[in-house]
């Protein structure tokens, strides 16, 4: 037997994790595991809804397996394959377990956020509609919520409803309520808003579409990180979310389907590891979630990933929130005494998001001069286009926060904007 | 480029065509558009040609965008005004390879240049291009 390489560092960070609070002196320890912020020690990175920074355990745990462990799984009769693929398979049952399940196979491996939808629009959706029925969306989605059903739409001449939202940047429950029926063969909505940042009451929304009986899919990309999510615990049928939003590795996410559904999950992409048979007149399939993987998966980036919620759930989930809680209140504060803020909605219930647009200055030339002053964020439309063209808008600025923020962040963040508006007037 | 590097081009450079545009405004008759938007960040200008015995005659703008397009687009359609669709192809082609290439020739027009000479400037080289890039489009594909 080929014994497995130790690690000659410490590997339980998420262990020294476990009773910190995030508080002031907290926040610089966190900070501490995550490497960029030695390489760049004045970033003031605002950007934690497009990306988060890469944790130091999260780093290890993949390269722990590209250089010590390697191996493909599910196909060698050998140790080195036979014991990654043990590593792969726990991952999914830690994830499962993260999401509230103790059933792995409700988990799918996908490369991300939008590649879990868009099986979902393929391998769930497509091959039960029929002319006259609906899809139930909002206007609120980022693109990868909101483009695989429109083209499903067009394609198979269904109705694509997208429910409004009022002036304050909340959905229009009472639309939504009136766009499901019988007809509606999904329900797709986001937990948070990567534009406005609003809370979405994900129980009142799943629980109109329940009565009637319809699937729900939920685009946890923005809540995962901090939010208690799971098809169980959220009571919806397909939960996606991406890891490199939550500390993890680029090109993993999770599709989740509820236990009802999953025989419904066709294979959406064909070729080795799918297959129960395969004969030249006919091929079978394996169940959900193995009859997604064709090809060989993204292996370390699932060791990745299942590091990066060891780290989550070593500092806490209800810390977490608390913390963007804090720092979202005080950053809407501090935000509103910058001459010529325009500050985008103002959601019932927001986190860790805020868009804003300053009088007679591109979001792009904020983003540019605040570039200057070590400050990351994002400039645009952040993918919800038709979002800010309900809103009247062609384009924001974008703060988002994460754990490793802190309150003076946001001074520097006031500060520069007030030099700004001072140097363009 | 330094804050204070950014802070004077866009002070003696940017800003200036920036608040005074040229032709800034939608005329009441156009011989044609052209669209210049760019969907990544949601700058979305409409360029308006009127034309005379195959010459332009003038060129006028209107949108919404950053300094940075709004600045580019008001040069460049300073320059383009009583050129022939051929130059005006020849004029883009050229601005684009400038933009795009580390070594390329110089425009005689020191505004030109100027945009020119901030083909590095992180991220933004989009924004410099964008109406140049639809005006070459638009010609490159219509019947001269």
């Amino acid at each position: 037997m080929i014994g497995i390489v130790k690690l000659k560092y410490s590997f339980d960070i998420a262990e020294k994790l476990v009773l910190l609070k995030l508080n002031k002196n907290s926040i610089k320890k966190v900070r501490s595991h995550f490497p960029i912020f030695e390489a760049h020690p004045n970033l003031v990175y605002l950007d934690n809804a497009a990306t988060t920074q890469r944790a130091q355990s999260v780093v290890t745990a993949q390269s722990h397996f590209d250089l010590y462990e390697n191996a493909n799984i599910h196909r060698g009769i050998y140790d080195l394959s036979n014991q990654a693929t043990q590593k792969f398979e726990n991952a999914r049952t830690e994830i499962a377990r993260f999401l509230g399940s103790g059933n792995a196979n409700t988990v799918a491996f996908t490369q991300g956020t939008t590649a879990s939808i868009n099986i979902v629009a393929q391998s769930f959706l497509a091959p039960r509609l029929q002319a006259g029925d609906n899809i139930v969306t909002t206007i609120m989605e980022h693109h990868a919520n909101f483009i695989p059903w429109q083209m499903l739409a067009q394609k198979y001449q269904v109705e694509l409803r997208i429910v409004p939202i009022d002036k304050n940047g909340d959905l229009d429950l009472v639309q939504l309520s009136n766009f499901l029926d019988k007809k509606t063969k999904l329900l797709a909505v986001s937990h948070i808003s990567n534009t406005l940042g609003t809370i979405h009451p994900l129980d009142e929304i799943i629980g109109l579409a329940k009565r009637k009986d319809i699937p729900v899919l939920v685009d946890a990309a923005q809540s995962a990180c901090h939010f208690e999510i799971g098809v169980d615990p959220l009571n919806c049928d397909f939960l996606t979310f991406s890891g490199h939003k939550m500390f993890g590795p680029f090109g993993i996410g999770i599709l989740q389907v509820s236990e009802k559904y999953l025989t419904d999950m066709m294979p959406y992409n064909y070729g080795g590891g799918i297959i129960k048979d395969v004969k030249i007149e006919k091929t079978s399939f394996r169940n959900f979630p193995h009859n997604l993987d064709a090809g060989t998966p993204n292996v370390s980036g699932v060791i990745g990933l299942a590091a990066a919620l060891e780290f989550i759930s070593g500092i806490g989930k209800p810390d977490m929130q608390s913390h963007l809680n804090k720092l979202t209140l005080y950053a809407l504060d501090q935000l509103s005494q910058v001459p010529g803020i325009k500050i985008i909605g103002n959601p019932k219930r927001r986190i860790g998001i805020i868009s804003f647009n300053l009088k007679n200055i591109h979001p792009h030339d904020i983003a540019s001069f605040l570039n200057k002053d070590g400050i990351a964020l994002r400039a645009g439309m952040h993918c919800t286009q038709p979002l800010l063209n309900a809103m009247g808008l062609q384009a924001t600025a974008r703060v988002s926060f994460s754990i490793y923020n802190n309150e003076e962040e946001i001074n520097k963040l006031v500060v520069s904007l007030k030099e700004l508006m001072r140097f363009w007037s | 480029m330094t804050k204070q590097e950014l802070q004077k081009l866009f002070k003696n450079e940017i800003l200036p065509e920036n608040e005074n545009p040229y032709h800034f405004q939608e005329p009441q008759t156009a011989s044609f558009t052209i669209e210049a938007y760019n969907s990544m960040c949601g700058d979305k200008y409409t360029l308006y040609f009127n034309t005379s015995e195959g010459q332009i005659t003038s060129v006028y703008f209107y949108g919404f965008g950053c300094a940075l397009s709004k600045a580019s687009i008001s040069i460049m359609c300073k320059s383009m005004e009583h050129l022939s669709p051929k130059n005006i192809t020849a004029l883009s082609d050229q601005f684009i390879f400038t933009m795009d290439q580390e070594h390329s020739t110089k425009n005689a027009d020191k505004k030109i240049q100027m945009l020119q000479q901030l083909k590095h400037f992180d991220g933004r080289v989009d924004c410099i291009k964008l109406g140049w890039e639809a005006v070459k489009n638009h010609f490159e594909n219509a019947d001269l």
